[in-house]
């Protein structure tokens, strides 16, 4: 893997630096949008009218507080909320245009095009190779002939097939946490998803797995959509295309600004952002009238 | 006073544990020195004669191993069946209580209860009279609520990210179930299958209703009218009515045997139990 220090480059910096290309402007009709989607957990709103667009080939920052309901939102974009009860998702998701609530839209094929990394990486009992097809052999019904081929295509995706070539048999417990999370994203990127949804990816890795992490994020952003959760400002600026802020209001979460990169950086609306920036950067008079 | 309370409980917890142990070890002792001496290949494969006082106990094991196989067999697709529908479809936790709750009656039920059902139902309603069929249903009736909460408490305890991953990744709930679920609990199966079929291997009343003879019955070869021997009723009948110093003797040794059914169970399952527990944990 390119061994760059990513430090506090910003996105276009990076991308030059890893010489990825500027993704095609083709086609920016949005993947995943949604309308006045909320989230309801008995009585209690979790979340309020969250108007969302997700692009293809671009990466979406979720940002803000902690308890603000980020993970609930990315739940929603594939409806993993369906699977714990009690919580109730009204307004809509549309996937290419589509309700994904429609009766006949099913939600496991959903979930397979709309991929999940969550927080720690969840890895099966079994070997390296049983984990990166996990999903591809009983979803795609990969055959058992095409699984090694399979296996090394996604594994060099995810810069993880020099470091497990020889050790594909060996139990995916081995291995280090960053690589386990690799791991899991090759088994995700092995199903061909349109949209990747990632939980604070990086939350658990030391500064190296997360710069590998950050670099596999830029390259993904080439094949789909990404849809990144981070509490770290820095990391958002780094990898992520545009950002969404999400805020407390009254103790339900509201998005406040759907932003460029650059643009909500340079100019926030979000206080939360903007506090951020200022405890980042204190501007000189403050410093002084301390 | 901190250093003595732990010491104090670590006295009263290993006490306790001791407790256990010379228990089990009187027990077996105690049949070992009484019947062991009685027990050779002879014994294991002579049929009974003269009242259970000669021979040995070659039909009444014969009959106990089909008893027990055709419980387990009884008993394991609905046990899985009914752990998977209680951890997996019902997704409220109240519902689950209740067919936890459920599962804990049936499990007290008094095994006396089992055999009068038994009676009226595969005796009288089915008309089967005395079969090994019958004693193997209701036996297996009797050890799925055992069999049932062990797999299911291991289907509580699979960590949810696991349930979580499987799901993001698209698969469908039976291919969770498949994938996730069944290798990561199968080694509550075996255990609860190992305490319900020690617990049936020794049960009396309910056979004695419908599938039990003291003699006369060899190797099954229909259903209807078509009972077995079994040690726990050779057991019970010697124990009760014979008066000959042969017959206790035998008594004790078939006592003995039964005693090492269920170790050889427990030498059986404790190994796939392990087994089970590492491919699950490790791969």
């Amino acid at each position: 893997m390119a061994d760059i220090p990513l430090g506090n480059l910003d996105r276009e910096t990076t991308r030059r630096a890893t010489s990825i290309p500027e993704p095609a402007a083709v086609d920016v009709r949005p993947v995943l949008e949604t309308y006045g989607l909320c989230v309801r957990s008995g009585r209690r709103l979790l979340l309020r009218d969250i108007d969302l667009v997700i692009e293809p080939n671009r990466v979406l920052g979720v940002i803000g507080p902690s308890g603000v309901g980020k993970s609930t939102l990315l739940r929603c974009l594939n409806r993993m909320n369906d699977l714990v009860p009690g919580l109730v998702v009204d307004g809509d998701v549309l996937w290419h245009g589509r309700s994904i609530h429609d009766r006949g839209l099913d939600p496991d094929a959903l979930r397979a095009r709309i991929g999940m990394i969550f927080q720690q990486p969840v890895i099966f009992p079994g070997s390296i190779l049983d984990n990166v097809v996990f999903g591809a052999r009983r979803v795609n019904g990969l055959k058992r002939r095409r699984w090694h081929q399979r296996a090394e295509q996604v594994l060099r995706q995810v810069f993880l097939w020099e470091e497990v070539q020889d050790r594909l048999a060996h139990p995916a417990t081995e291995l280090s946490v960053g690589q386990q999370q690799r791991l899991c994203l090759a088994r995700t990127l092995a199903l061909e998803p349109e949209v990747v949804l990632m939980d604070e990816p990086t939350s658990a890795l030391d500064a190296r797995s997360t710069e590998a992490i950050e670099q596999l994020i830029l390259d993904l952003s080439q094949r789909c959509a990404v849809v990144l959760v981070t509490h770290d400002l820095s990391q958002a600026r780094r990898v992520c295309d545009a950002l969404a802020c999400l805020c407390l209001c009254h103790g339900v979460g509201q998005l406040m600004e759907q932003a460029g990169c650059a643009e909500l950086f340079d100019n926030p609306d979000c206080r939360a952002v903007a506090d951020r920036l200022d405890a980042a950067h204190p501007p000189p008079n403050a410093a002084a009238a301390d | 006073m901190r250093r003595l309370f732990d010491r104090a409980f670590t006295l009263l917890v290993v006490s306790a544990g001791l407790l256990a142990l010379m228990l089990f070890v009187a027990i077996a002792g105690y049949l070992a020195w009484r019947g062991l001496g009685a027990v050779d290949l002879d014994f294991l494969t002579q049929p009974s004669r003269g009242a259970g006082a000669e021979g040995g106990v070659r039909y009444q094991l014969l009959g106990t191993l089909i008893l027990i196989a055709t419980a387990l067999a009884a008993a394991v697709p609905p046990a899985l069946g009914i752990g998977i529908y209680r951890g997996v479809y019902l997704t409220r936790p109240q519902a689950r209580r209740r067919v936890s709750l459920l599962l804990f009656v049936a499990n007290g039920v008094p095994s006396i209860l089992y055999g009068i059902f038994g009676l009226a139902v595969f005796g009288q309603l089915l008309g089967w009279g005395k079969s090994w069929l019958a004693g193997g249903l209701l036996l297996g009736m009797m050890i799925l609520p055992t069999l049932t909460l062990a797999f299911a408490e291991r289907v509580d305890a699979i960590p949810k990210k696991y349930l979580e991953a499987a799901a993001g990744l698209g698969l469908r709930r039976a291919q969770i179930v498949r994938a996730v679920i069944l290798p990561q609990s199968l080694g509550g199966l075996v255990s609860g299958a190992l305490l319900g079929l020690a617990r049936a291997a020794g049960e009396t009343a309910p056979i004695l209703f419908i599938a039990a003879v003291f003699s006369g019955a060899t190797v099954p070869h229909g259903i209807v009218e078509s009972p077995v021997l079994a040690l726990p009723y050779h057991i019970f009948v010697l124990a009760q009515d014979s008066f000959q110093p042969e017959a206790e003797t035998h008594l004790w040794a078939a006592a003995a045997v039964l005693l090492g059914v269920v170790l050889v169970f427990a030498l059986v399952a404790l190994p796939l139990r392990i087994r089970l527990h590492e491919e699950a944990h490790h791969g």
